[in-house]
């Protein structure tokens, strides 16, 4: 059937329900629902799970978290949405797909460049349909058009401290949602720096009862002082570079 | 701000300032309007940093800017992007009224029994106050989503800056252009409810007002910033460098990490060098440390524990726009 | 997704006549003064808006835009000078039968100080509601004309607001019950003597 380009009208030939038109007017990508044109767009991204990782790494540090993050699974995935937008705002987002991820349904449009599809590329099919994502959003006769945006997002699973946790980066501009993270624990203590302490408090007490006399013990502490001080000093510097 | 056009009848490039309708080509004399789609003016700013500048600049601020230097100079540059992102700029008026009801505190001053002056407080009848309400707008907002770039308004920055017609296909040669996700009539709400939060007197009961934006002028300028991102094995670190001025204008890496050895291991000799004089000696020793401490940094076993166990400390750096 | 970024240069000059127009930096509208006619930008093209010259005494021709308008409010519709009388608490001038025109909004067309400027100025010749006859003589210089007429409908809901007594201002019920319709706009010029920074119209003893 006859279908119109939704950027330049002009017409082209498609089923009613198909997708990864090409306009051979106006270049823009389209799918085709219910006879309609809809423009299709995605953001450009080179996927690097660094990128998703170090986002979510900065953000739970940022919270307060010391303890190490395990990395447990990532998905890549130009996340399909139906966003619905009018006069310029970007209204609303549905997610087309379901995941259990329960962060995508905050997952906002992020700061980039949004560009018609050009080349097929990994584009999942979406499973919520336009009509439902319609109803999901009624639109109260406010004008605005429909098109679906396929959004480049990292589904990220990790632990901590043994219990797991998910997150979604948004890929374009590293944005990370998320809807329970870890909460930071109280100020965690290092066995090794106690140790050394207490050794110090230790050896000063042993020389205390060792030593009557108070000069003499004076001297043995400054000594003691002057042993250990470096001795430590090298310890930490060397936990630091490790 | 001022942008340079040319005119259609002589073809000499001109000045026109952002924000005015009009101009007067100064070789021809003749008036030319100027005006955008829908009404919206577009510019853009012109990058004056290159990319090695930008990274100088960044190198700079790792530098100084209390980074650990051990991870600064570990630090690899990996990509850089241009990317010129989208403002929104509205001039116009501000027109409505505004009702409100006031509480009135009438005070009276009353002699009692025995003589002495008072001064009462009354609740008096509350009283309506009508304002009309008229005010220049001259508001500056991102036209997307600007936590990841630490760039609030480019008002400031735009005091000075020469504007040039937006050239769409010759940006995205050099860099990402932004796509605006913020359409005009939010701008406008975002003005009038700025305009609005200002003329809130005290102690108010009702309120009611009515605003809307008229004669407006409508810009949306993109302005140029470097993401460069930084290598530390694994982990990627971001640094967004205006492309204009060089400053930082977000990024977060690990502060320099002390260590805080000294402290805690004089302390510790001192107060058992205290008590192996005497006890009583020991128990003043450790009660003049604790005053210390306490006016120091507060009593608290976790404060105490921080203070002898935790030897090295990591600061945290962040710039924000 | 983009719309096209092109600003689009215009250059201003009379269809009638082929003469460049004057244009200050704000201007709205643009005045003719060989064909006493002032055009409009619609798009990239001018649009003719006759201009009306009222009579007076005085070398700055200020332009306002005037438009018949109907106030309703809960005590009912105001259609008349004389209904708008009642309403704004004005004093007629005491001679002459009671009007039963549409009462007339004015709103400033010219560069104003301040906002409030501009709505007092609106105020006090609305309140006055003038009769005022077309001047035989054409100016050759008119004051810039900064507003369109869908501006200045904007501003009249605004500017009627301000002319209505105190006591119904305070009332809110009255505010919220206020709505008014306006009829078409013309574009008048109104004589004035400058007086540095102040307009003052000898007749109506007017300063603005």
């Amino acid at each position: 059937m006859q279908v119109l380009c939704p950027q330049c009208g002009a017409p082209t030939e498609a089923l009613t329900e198909s997708r990864f038109h090409c306009c051979p007017y106006c270049s823009s990508s389209f799918l085709v629902r219910e006879g309609r044109g809809i423009p299709e767009y995605t953001f450009r991204h080179e996927w690097d799970d660094r990128h998703a990782w170090s986002s979510l790494a900065s953000y739970l540090e940022y919270r307060g978290l010391t303890e190490p993050v395990r990395q447990d699974s990532a998905e890549q995935i130009f996340f399909p949405f139906w966003l619905f937008s009018s006069n310029g705002d970007s209204r609303r987002l549905v997610p087309a797909l379901s995941r259990p991820f329960p962060e995508i349904s905050i997952v906002t449009i992020p700061a980039g460049d949004m560009v018609f599809l050009e080349e097929k590329g990994e584009y999942p099919e979406p499973s919520v349909t336009l009509t439902e994502a319609m109803q999901q959003f009624p639109a109260d006769g406010e004008p605005g058009k429909w098109s679906l945006v396929n959004i480049p997002l990292y589904l990220l699973e990790y632990s901590v401290r043994g219990h797991s946790f998910t997150a979604v980066v948004s890929g374009a501009d590293g944005k990370v949602f998320t809807v329970g993270s870890p909460t930071s624990s109280e100020t965690r203590l290092s066995v090794s720096h106690l140790g050394m302490m207490v050794s110090f408090a230790l050896l000063l007490i042993v020389e205390g009862v060792l030593i009557r006399n108070h000069l003499t013990r004076a001297v043995a502490y400054g000594l003691s002082l002057a042993v250990l001080y470096p001795l430590y000093l090298s310890l930490l510097k060397r936990e630091l570079n490790r | 701000m001022s942008a340079a056009i040319s005119c259609p009848q002589c073809g000499s490039p001109f000045n026109f300032r952002e924000g005015t309708r009009n101009a007067v080509c100064p070789s021809c004399g003749t008036a030319l309007s100027v005006h955008g789609e829908a009404g919206v003016q577009r510019f853009f700013i012109e990058e004056r940093l290159d990319l090695p500048r930008a990274r100088s600049a960044a190198r700079k601020f790792l530098a100084t800017a209390g980074v650990d230097p051990h991870m600064a100079e570990t630090l690899k540059f990996e990509r850089g992007e241009l990317c010129f992102l989208p403002f929104w700029s509205l001039r116009a008026l501000a027109l409505g009224w505004q009702w409100l009801e006031r509480e009135k505190i009438v005070r009276e001053e009353i002699v009692d029994e025995n003589g002495t002056k008072r001064v009462v407080e009354r609740r008096g009848t509350n009283e309506q106050l009508f304002e009309t309400l008229a005010s220049p707008l001259d508001w500056s907002s991102p036209a997307f989503d600007s936590t990841a770039f630490g760039l609030r308004g480019v008002a400031v920055a735009g005091a000075v800056l020469p504007l040039k017609v937006m050239d769409l296909a010759a940006l995205k040669r050099r860099g990402t252009v932004f796509d605006p996700v913020k359409g005009a009539d939010q701008v406008r709400r975002e003005a009038l409810a700025a305009a609005r939060d200002r003329c809130r007197p005290a102690g108010v009961i009702r309120i009611s007002s009515t605003i809307q934006v008229c004669a407006e002028k409508l810009s949306l300028i993109s302005y140029p910033v470097w993401r460069l991102v930084f290598t530390s094995g694994e982990r990627l670190y971001p640094l967004v460098v205006d492309a204009v001025n060089g400053r930082i204008l977000k990024g977060r890496f690990p502060g320099r990490t002390t260590l805080r050895l000294f402290a805690p291991m004089a302390v510790v000799l001192q107060l058992v060098y205290a008590f192996s004089l005497h006890r009583a000696v020991g128990a003043l020793a450790v009660a003049v440390f604790l005053v210390w401490f306490y006016t120091a940094r507060g009593l608290s076993p976790a404060e105490l524990a921080v203070f002898f166990f935790r030897l090295i400390e990591r600061g945290e750096d962040i710039e924000h726009g | 997704m983009d719309s096209p970024m092109e600003l689009r240069v215009v250059p201003l000059l009379c269809p009638e006549c082929g003469r460049t127009l004057p244009a200050g930096e704000d201007d709205a509208l643009f005045y003719c003064a060989d064909c006493a006619v002032a055009w409009e930008l619609e798009g990239t093209s001018l649009a003719r808006r006759e201009v009306y010259h009222l009579a007076g005494e005085g070398t700055l021709f200020l332009p306002f835009w005037i438009l018949p308008f109907q106030v309703t409010t809960r005590e009912g519709t105001v259609g008349t000078v004389e209904d708008y009388r009642g309403l704004s608490g004005a004093v007629g001038n005491g001679n002459g039968p009671a009007r039963s025109g549409l009462p007339l909004l004015y709103v400033p067309a010219y560069p104003y100080q301040s906002p409030l400027h501009l709505i007092r100025a609106g105020r006090l010749l609305t309140l006055r509601q003038p009769v005022m006859t077309l001047s035989r003589t054409r100016p050759s210089r008119i004051h810039p004309v900064v507003f369109r007429e869908e501006d200045a409908r904007k501003t009249g809901a605004t500017i009627l607001l301000a002319t209505v007594t105190e006591d119904r201002k305070r009332a809110l019920r009255f505010l919220e019950s206020f709505s008014c319709t306006f009829g078409k706009g013309r574009l008048c010029t109104i004589p004035f003597a400058g007086n540095g920074s102040k307009f003052y119209h000898a007749a109506l003893n007017l300063e603005l």
